[in-house]
């Protein structure tokens, strides 16, 4: 693949690269580094996509992979949640998506994949297929990080 | 919450989030570049700078050899040699499997497991280097530079030389294997266990 064409894709597909990030780091200097690494992985990995699969799929496993072997600086606590951005407040919707995020950010970092992936719309096959699981391990654990997170979400709503 | 309000509030926040200014043509032409910041390329910079260390005094050793006097120093001199030597390949074949692009589009199990086993093995390397170069270069150092102060000083004549010479390879050799290892803990510990985690979580039916 040529570089400009490379360029392209990851422009057309820095949301996944995004979204990693900023599920799995904190630091701000830890997130700069890490944009920068998961490009140049994804540009010396490029040999390996055959097209066989989609480019997203196969920037989700680089980023994926990238991320989680980053020597990072410091790991996203998991406490309960406290609070949401009050420059939402009073909006019920983006409370809702602000109160998610903090409840998968809070998970560790392969239950965080494995729901990510799951309500990016990836299949039990493909998300099997990312992670290297076997498919029913992969329903077992998502039925498990749903409860957490149902929990997680009841008890700020109760608390 | 239900999974449906879930993924409704996902989607929600993919669309407010979905507004992510990507890099530029250069900006993205410049990383692809430039020098990695991940682990594997910190540790290779390292290697790389010990290895031609070793490779310097391993010349000075080299140049100084024939002219060393009495003939014990050249045997110490010749044992410095060969440590040092011994300690370059493995750095240098330390150097060469760093050298080795990971494939980073690996399923994810695997891709941990063998970032771990590259990880290990770049310490196995360190600990070797460490039991074979410092026990023997540090005392064959001494007395060479017991020489270099005072050509006239008889080296391993007296019996208290060798019980010293022997005491110094004894103590060091330990010392160099326990502070490499407690090196490597503080290095690579927590980046190590981060990994472990993740491979058991992953493994863990």
């Amino acid at each position: 693949m040529k570089e400009a064409e490379f360029i392209q894709l990851i422009q057309k597909h820095t949301g996944i690269i995004q979204k990693i990030i900023y599920l799995y780091v904190d630091d701000p200097e830890d997130k700069r580094d890490l944009q920068q690494e998961i490009q140049l992985q994804a540009w010396k990995s490029i040999a390996s996509f055959q097209g066989n699969s989609k480019f997203s799929t196969w920037l989700y496993r680089v980023s994926l992979n990238t991320v989680l072997t980053f020597k990072r600086k410091k790991r996203i606590e998991t406490s309960p949640i406290e609070h949401v951005d009050s420059a939402h407040e009073g909006n019920e919707k983006s409370e809702k998506s602000e109160l998610l995020l903090k409840a998968i950010r809070m998970l560790n970092d392969v239950d965080k994949t494995i729901i990510t992936l799951h309500l990016d719309d990836y299949n039990n096959d493909e998300i099997s297929g990312i992670l290297g699981l076997k498919k029913n391990h992969v329903a077992v654990k998502l039925h498990r990080i749903k409860e957490s997170i149902s929990i997680k979400l009841r008890a700020h709503v109760n608390g | 919450m239900s999974m449906d309000e879930i993924k409704s509030a996902w989607n929600d926040l993919n669309a407010a989030k979905n507004n992510f200014s990507s890099s530029t043509d250069l900006e993205i032409h410049e990383i692809i570049q430039a020098k990695s910041k991940g682990a594997i390329q910190k540790i290779k910079e390292q290697v790389y700078l010990k290895f031609w260390f070793c490779v310097f005094f391993l010349a000075l050793l080299g140049i100084y050899l024939p002219f060393a006097n009495p003939f014990i120093s050249q045997v110490l001199i010749s044992v410095m040699v060969v440590a040092y030597t011994i300690g370059s390949i493995f750095l240098f074949k330390e150097y060469k499997s760093l050298k080795k692009t990971m494939d980073m589009s690996q399923n994810l199990l695997d891709g941990l497991k063998n970032y771990r086993k590259k990880i290990l093995q770049i310490i196995k390397y360190e600990e070797i280097i460490a039991l074979i170069l410092y026990p023997i270069s540090a005392p064959a150092g001494f007395f060479v530079g017991l020489k270099f102060q005072n050509a006239d000083i008889p080296i391993l004549e007296s019996k208290e030389q060798w019980v010293a010479l022997i005491l110094c390879i004894v103590i060091i050799t330990p010392a160099a294997h326990f502070t490499t290892k407690w090196m490597n803990r503080k290095a690579f510990g927590k980046y190590l266990e981060q990994i472990e985690e993740n491979i058991q979580i992953l493994e863990k039916e």
